[in-house]
């Protein structure tokens, strides 16, 4: 039981540092996300769906220098929303004039999609790219979690131990003074 | 003794500490690092929600099968360890006379110690990848178990590496009878075809790991696209031949220490 508990303990820390190791040495890179180019039908939508973000995300737009439109970002509920309700309720919405650069923190990882409407009456080229970067806060979260549950068992044996050590001990000291 | 407490006496044996802690260490980084989107997964917008939950989880499926193949030196080395340490060693150490003078069938005691091997290096593995995919996709849990067929083919996936490499060890390790020969040896022959692949191009071997688990990954994610680029012979390569190569050395290693070994 005793060897159990330092085990469980040390097992779960040994998984959290895993986890937050792993997470550390993915996040010190950016990763390219997406880079689509292509028309934006006159008063019509352009639609880029990613999974998954989880990290801050550079939204990069390119136009023509007089292309008018915005950026919308959509998280799965919005998606839902807009696909079975034909809600539009986007969590972002950005100008665009000509280009954009935008950053985007997402608020859970999760699968988003990017939609650049042309305000115009005629079709335009773009082209969008986005790249992320900056650290998985959630997954450090969990991890650190783990720790704190492994420390808890290693702890718990520690007590358990001490007081099974302490028991030994009086029951020893007293089998000592009855002898005498 | 029976055959299930000596296979507990086994699993006892090679997740003592701190063997089982320092690989699922090693199992759990490499499975979060490899899990790690660079060039991320991308997706089609599709028409209606309903598609959505599958798309997702087909697309983790596939951006997660890769991760079985990239996890073969990490299974081929821990799959060692096991067989050397359980194996080749108490060969050397004379435990497995000791063992074999108690009423225990040579059948059993060669049974117990390839299902140790193999069923501990999985349930690590097994444990590692599917812990990976379910902390990078937390959001999406439910869409991932809601699809078990995918989830099956990437355990079949990882079952089929496994056993070929525990079949390979088990064998170096029945006939090596040392530990040193054991290790250097399993490590030896199935890293040889890692190297080749990454140093010459065109010389990978389709019908052992870790090509012939790039070809079932491939064939799993996207059958249609591998009908086009792939024969049936292929498949048969990637799939049926890594499990008959193991079989095979399996069976002649099971008959030389049920019937030629000898303990003197």
């Amino acid at each position: 039981m005793k060897l159990n508990l330092l085990r469980m303990g040390l097992l779960i820390i040994l998984f959290g540092l895993a986890v937050m190791g792993a997470t550390v040495a993915n996040d010190t890179i950016s990763w390219a996300n997406f880079a689509e180019s292509g028309n934006v039908p006159a008063n019509g939508d352009r639609i880029t769906t990613f999974y998954q973000i989880s990290r801050t995300a550079h939204v990069v737009v390119e136009g023509s220098i007089d292309f008018r439109g915005k950026l919308y970002i959509l998280d799965q509920t919005g998606i839902k929303r807009w696909l079975e309700e034909d809600v539009f309720d986007p969590i972002v919405t950005e100008d665009i004039f000509g280009g954009l650069s935008t950053y985007f923190q997402p608020p859970t990882r999760g699968f988003y999609a990017f939609i650049v409407h042309n305000d115009l009456n005629e079709s335009q080229q773009i082209a969008i790219r986005s790249t992320e970067y900056g650290l998985e806060y959630d997954l450090l979260e969990v991890s650190g979690a783990f720790l704190v549950v492994g420390s808890v068992f290693i702890l718990s044996w520690l007590v358990v131990r001490a007081f099974t050590y302490k028991e030994s001990i009086t029951k020893t000291s007293m089998q000592d003074i009855s002898a005498f | 003794m029976g055959l299930r407490a000596l296979l507990g006496w086994e699993f006892r044996n090679l997740v003592r500490f701190p063997l089982l802690e320092l690989l699922v260490f090693i199992a759990v980084y490499l499975s979060m690092i490899t899990a790690a989107g660079g060039t991320g997964m991308g997706m089609t917008a599709q028409s209606e929600w309903s598609m959505y939950p599958s798309g997702i989880a087909e697309t983790i499926m596939r951006h997660s099968l890769n991760k079985v193949e990239s996890l073969y030196l990490a299974t081929i080395f821990t799959i060692t360890v096991f067989a050397s340490v359980g194996i080749a060693r108490e060969v050397e150490a004379g435990y497995v006379k000791v063992a074999l003078s108690a009423p225990i069938r040579r059948r059993d005691l060669f049974l117990v110690k390839f299902a140790s091997c193999f069923l501990t290096g999985l349930a690590i593995f097994a444990f590692a990848l599917f812990s990976a995919m379910f902390l990078r996709n937390w959001p999406s849990a439910l869409y991932i178990v809601s699809y078990p067929p995918t989830l099956l083919m990437f355990f079949v996936l990882l079952l089929v590496q496994t056993f070929y490499v525990a079949g390979v060890a088990t064998a170096m390790a029945v006939f090596s009878k040392s530990t040193a020969a054991s290790f250097i040896g399993s490590i030896g022959i199935m890293y040889v075809p890692v190297y080749m692949a990454q140093t010459v191009a065109g010389l990978s071997i389709p019908f052992i790991p870790p090509q012939s688990t790039r070809l079932f990954a491939f064939y799993i994610a996207s059958s249609r696209v591998f009908w086009k680029q792939y024969d049936l012979l292929t498949l048969m390569e990637a799939t049926a031949i890594p499990v008959l190569i193991a079989s095979v050395l399996l069976l002649a290693s099971f008959v030389y220490f049920t019937r030629r070994f000898d303990l003197s």
